[in-house]
C-alpha cells in the first residue's frame, strides 16, 4: 500500500479539541487522510470517534483546532455545507425519516434537482433513487415505498445510498456495519472498494477489529479523546490494537479457554416445531450448564426465536416448555419459570432509558422485594446497590437515570435485572452488540460463570468468533431452519459455520 | 474498570450531577407554584381564601379535583388519559338519581357499577381495539354525554333527598383523605403502581420483564371509572339531583391538576404521587379563588385555558412525543 502514502492529502486535522461541559471528548487530535485511502477509526465507547466524525461532517463544531480539505481550511457550517464540500456521513443512529418514501429519504434536502415550476417530479426522483440504490448494489427495494415498514438494516443501506449519491470525496461511515447482516456488510465493503478505486477516501468507524483490519489501509486509535497512534496495513495486529485502545494488556483470549462441553444432560428448555415468520419447524433442547449458540444471517428468524422462547412472541405453531413440562406462552410465565431475556435492541426493548438504574433492576423482581405486601424502597435500593457493585456498573447512585450511562453500563443494567431475579434460563440476543472490549470481556466472563453455576444459556449472535469462542454447542440457521449443529471444538472455523448459513 | 477511562467517566458523572440538580429544581417548582397561588388568592380575595367560612366551600373543590385526580394518576403515569370522565359522572349520577327513589343502597351500587362499566368500555376501545386513548375516550365521551341527555330528558332528575344527610364536612374531607391515602400506597408501593410507570416509560421493556401488558393497561381505566362513580355520588349528595351539567369539566380539571403537579403527558417514572396533592390543591385553590374574587364562569374557563397551555408547555417532554397516545 505504499502508493497510497504518496497520494495527496484529502483531509488534515490539526489540534482538534472539543468539550461537552467538563467532559473532554477530543483533546488536540491531529492526523491526515490521503486520497484513495480507507482509514479505520477505533476506540472504546466515549473515546471521541463519533465526536470527530460529526465535526468533519458538519454536524457540530470543534472548540479549537482546524480541519483542512484538499489543503484549504475547511469549516463546514452544517451537513449540507459539508456535502457540498464532498464530505458525507452515514450516522450511527437511525437517520431515516418515517412517513415518506425511500426516494424522498435519499434526496431529502436535495429535492430541487427534480423540481419543475415548483412541482416535484416524483417519477424522475424515484428513477434516480432506483439508480442510486442500484449503484451500491441494493436490489428489491421499491423507491416509492414508505420507509416505515423497512427493517433497520434496509434503512441503513438507504442512508448509505443517500451518502453515496451525493458523490462524496470523503465518506464517513460511523459504526454502521454493527447493524448490518452479512449481505448488508457486503454492500458496504463493495462501496468502500469502489471509493478506493475512484481515488476517493473513506473514514470507517467500527468496534470490530477484524473487520477494520481486513478493510482498511491504516487504523487510527483514539483513547479518552486523544490520538494514540496509527497502524499501517503491515503493522496491524489484534493484540497491539487492543492494547492501544484500552491502554493496558488485554488477555489474548477473552473467550473461554476450555473445551469442556456442556455440564449436564438435564433439559431446561424445550422448543418443539416452532413456526413463526421465516422460521419453519424449529425444535431444540437446551440443557442446564450449557451455552447454546445460535447463529445465522440477521433475517433468518433467529432473533424472533429468542422472543418465542421467552413467550414474548406467539408462534404460529409449536410450543415451548420448561423442565417440568409447563408451557411458556407469555412473558409472565417465562419470568415465573425463572427465565430471562435480553433483547438485541437494548434501548427500545431491554432497558428504560428514562428510568433509574434501581427501577430497571427491580422491575421483574418487585414481588420478591415486598414487605407486608408492599414494595420496600429499602430492599429496592439494596438490590440495585448489590448488583451494581457485583457487575461494577459505573453510576453515581442507583437513582441515576440510565440515559446518562454509557452503552456498556446500560447493558450491565439490563443483565443485572435478571441476575437479581436469580433466573435459571438465560436468553441473550447479541449480548455484546455495540459494546467496547472492556465490558465485552466482563460479559464473556459472566456467561462462563453462569454456565459453571449450572444455568442454561441461549446466546443468539451475529458475530461468528463470539459464537465459536463461547458456545458449548452451536446451531446454525438458514432460511428459518436449523441447518447445522456443532459441538464445541477447536476445529470449528468461521468458514465451517458460514457454509451452513448462506 | 481501568484507570485510563477514569478522567472521562468522572467528568461525565459531574455532568449528570448537574442534571440531577436540575431535576430536583423541577420537583420544587410545583410546590413553589402552590404556595405562590395560595398567597396570591389570599391577598386578592382580601383574606377570604384561608378563612374558616371558606373551609366549607373549599371542601367541595378539593373533593371534586383530588378524587378524580387519584383515579386518573394510574392512567396518566402510563401515558394514557380519559377524556370521558365528565360524561361518565353524568350518566352514573343520572342512573343513581333514578334508582335512589327506590333504594339508596341500590343507587350507590348502580352508580359504582355503571361508572366502572363505562371505564371498562373505554379500556375495550383503547387496549383491546388499540384506538389511541385520546380519540377513543373522546368518542366515548360523546356516547356518555348523549346517553346522559337521553336519561335526563334534556333537563334534570331529582334524587332521594335522604342523600343530603351525607353532605357534611367530615364526609367530604374524610373521603378525600382516605382516597388519597389508598392511592398513595397503591401508586407508590405496590408492584402495580410501579408497573404503570414502567409501561409509561417503555411498554416493550415492561412486556419483556414479564408484565401482563394488556391487563395492566385495562385496570387504570376501571380505576378512573370508579373515581367518576365516587364523584357522581358526591354530586347526588350535594345537590340531590342529576343534571346535564353534573361533572362538567372533570377531565380538564383532572388533567390540569396532574400536569401542574408535574406528571408529563407521556407518563413514565417521573410520575410521582405528590403531583396529585400539589397539582390537585393548586387547581382547587385556583377554582375556589376565582369564584371568591367574583369572576364569572366564562372568565374562569378562559383563565383555566391559559393555565393549561402554560402547564403543558412547561411539562411536555418534547423528546418523547412518539410515546403520546
Amino acid at each position: 500500500m505504499s502508493e497510497v502514502k504518496d497520494n495527496p492529502i484529502i483531509l488534515r486535522a490539526e489540534g482538534i479539541s472539543k468539550s461537552f461541559g467538563p467532559t473532554k471528548a477530543l483533546v488536540n487530535v491531529s492526523f491526515e487522510i490521503r486520497r484513495g485511502e480507507v482509514v479505520g477509526l477505533i476506540g472504546e465507547n466515549g473515546s471521541g470517534k463519533s465526536t470527530f466524525s460529526t465535526i468533519a461532517a458538519g454536524i457540530q463544531k470543534q472548540d479549537a483546532g482546524q480541519l483542512f480539505l484538499d489543503g484549504q481550511p475547511y469549516a463546514p457550517v452544517d451537513i449540507t455545507d459539508a456535502i457540498a464540500h464532498g464530505v458525507s456521513m452515514v450516522v450511527q443512529e437511525q437517520g431515516t425519516l418515517n412517513g415518506i418514501s425511500v426516494a424522498a429519504n435519499i434526496f431529502a434536502g436535495r429535492e430541487q434537482q427534480f423540481t419543475k415550476a415548483g412541482l416535484l417530479d416524483l417519477r424522475a426522483m424515484n428513477a434516480a433513487a432506483a439508480e442510486a440504490l442500484d449503484a451500491i448494489g441494493v436490489t428489491g427495494v421499491d423507491p416509492a415505498q414508505l420507509v416505515n415498514g423497512m427493517s433497520f438494516e434496509e434503512r441503513k443501506l438507504l442512508e448509505v445510498a443517500r451518502a453515496e449519491c451525493s458523490n462524496p470525496q470523503l465518506l464517513i461511515i460511523d459504526e454502521t456495519t454493527t447493524a448490518l447482516g452479512k449481505e448488508g456488510r457486503d454492500v458496504m465493503y463493495r462501496l468502500i472498494e469502489k471509493m478506493r478505486k475512484g481515488n476517493r477516501s473513506v473514514l470507517f468507524i467500527s468496534h470490530d477489529i477484524e473487520e477494520l483490519m481486513s478493510v482498511c489501509d491504516s487504523i487510527i486509535v483514539l483513547r479518552d479523546g486523544q490520538y494514540i497512534g496509527a497502524l499501517n496495513r503491515g503493522e496491524m495486529n489484534v493484540s497491539t490494537l487492543r492494547r492501544m485502545m484500552v491502554g493496558r494488556e488485554i488477555a489474548e483470549n477473552f473467550y473461554r479457554g476450555d473445551y469442556d462441553g456442556r455440564l449436564t444432560d438435564e433439559v431446561a428448555l424445550r422448543a418443539r416445531h416452532i413456526c413463526y415468520g421465516p422460521m419453519k419447524d424449529v425444535s431444540l433442547e437446551l440443557h442446564r450448564g450449557e451455552i447454546l449458540g445460535v447463529g445465522g444471517l440477521t433475517d433468518c428468524g433467529m432473533h424472533d426465536l429468542g422472543k418465542v422462547l421467552f413467550g414474548a412472541l406467539k408462534p404460529d405453531y409449536g410450543e415451548v416448555t420448561v423442565a417440568d413440562g409447563s408451557r411458556i406462552t407469555t412473558t409472565g410465565q417465562a419470568v415465573k419459570n425463572r427465565m430471562a431475556y435480553i433483547s438485541k435492541n437494548r434501548d427500545t426493548e431491554a432497558l428504560m432509558s428514562a428510568g433509574s438504574v434501581k427501577d430497571n433492576i427491580c422491575l421483574p423482581n418487585l414481588s420478591k422485594l415486598q414487605k407486608f405486601g408492599l414494595v420496600s424502597p429499602k430492599k429496592e435500593m439494596e438490590t440495585a446497590e448489590k448488583w451494581g457493585k457485583t457487575l461494577s456498573i459505573k453510576m453515581q447512585s442507583p437513582k441515576q437515570y440510565c440515559m446518562y450511562l454509557s452503552g456498556g453500563n446500560k447493558q450491565k443494567v439490563s443483565i443485572a435485572k435478571w441476575l437479581a431475579s436469580e433466573a435459571e434460563i438465560y436468553i441473550f440476543d447479541c449480548p455484546t452488540r455495540g459494546i467496547d472490549i472492556g465490558v465485552k470481556t466482563d460479559i464473556y466472563r459472566l456467561l462462563s460463570d453462569l454456565k459453571q453455576q449450572g444455568k442454561a444459556i441461549v446466546m443468539i449472535a451475529e458475530e461468528l468468533p463470539e459464537l465459536i469462542g463461547m458456545s458449548d454447542r452451536i446451531l446454525t440457521f438458514k432460511d428459518g431452519e436449523i441447518s447445522g449443529e456443532f459441538l464445541r471444538s477447536p476445529d470449528i472455523t468461521e468458514h465451517t459455520l458460514i457454509d451452513y448459513m448462506i | 474498570m481501568n484507570s485510563t477511562n477514569t478522567a472521562v467517566k468522572a467528568a461525565k458523572s459531574e455532568k449528570s450531577g448537574l442534571r440531577l440538580a436540575q431535576d430536583s429544581v423541577k420537583t420544587v417548582i410545583p410546590f413553589l407554584g402552590l404556595i405562590l397561588i395560595i398567597v396570591f388568592f389570599q391577598v386578592v380575595s382580601g383574606g377570604k381564601l384561608l378563612s374558616a367560612s371558606n373551609l366549607k366551600t373549599f371542601a367541595n373543590y378539593a373533593f371534586q379535583i383530588l378524587v378524580p385526580a387519584c383515579g386518573a394518576v394510574f392512567l396518566m403515569s402510563q401515558g394514557n388519559l380519559d377524556y370521558s370522565m365528565a360524561g361518565n359522572v353524568c350518566v352514573s349520577a343520572a342512573l343513581g338519581a333514578m334508582v335512589s327513589n327506590t333504594s339508596i343502597p341500590l343507587a350507590v351500587l348502580v352508580v359504582l357499577v355503571s361508572s366502572i362499566a363505562m371505564g371498562a368500555l373505554n379500556s375495550v376501545a383503547c387496549v383491546l381495539l388499540r384506538v389511541p386513548a385520546f380519540i377513543a375516550t373522546l368518542a366515548t365521551s360523546f356516547i356518555y354525554t348523549g346517553l346522559a341527555s337521553v336519561l335526563l330528558g334534556g333537563g334534570a332528575l331529582t334524587a332521594n333527598f335522604a342523600f343530603k344527610d351525607a353532605d357534611t364536612l367530615v364526609m367530604k374531607y374524610g373521603v378525600t383523605f382516605v382516597v388519597l391515602i389508598i392511592t398513595y400506597i397503591v401508586f407508590t408501593y405496590s408492584p402495580f403502581g410501579k408497573h404503570c410507570c414502567a409501561l409509561g416509560a417503555k411498554e416493550e421493556v415492561a412486556h419483556q420483564s414479564g408484565i401482563n401488558v394488556t391487563l395492566e393497561r385495562i385496570i387504570p381505566f376501571l380505576i378512573c371509572g370508579f373515581s367518576c362513580g365516587i364523584l357522581a355520588l358526591f354530586t347526588l349528595v350535594r345537590t340531590c339531583s342529576a343534571a346535564t351539567s353534573s361533572g362538567a369539566g372533570t377531565q380538564i380539571n383532572t388533567m390540569l391538576a396532574l400536569l401542574l403537579g408535574g406528571i408529563p403527558f407521556s407518563g413514565g417514572w417521573s410520575s410521582k404521587f405528590r403531583a396529585v396533592i400539589v397539582g390537585g390543591l393548586m387547581m382547587a385553590v385556583v377554582t375556589n379563588g376565582l369564584v371568591l374574587i367574583g369572576l364569572g364562569s366564562e372568565l374562569q374557563q378562559l383563565i383555566k385555558g391559559i393555565i393549561f397551555i402554560v402547564a403543558v408547555a412547561l411539562s411536555f417532554d418534547r423528546k418523547n412525543t412518539a410515546i403520546i397516545k
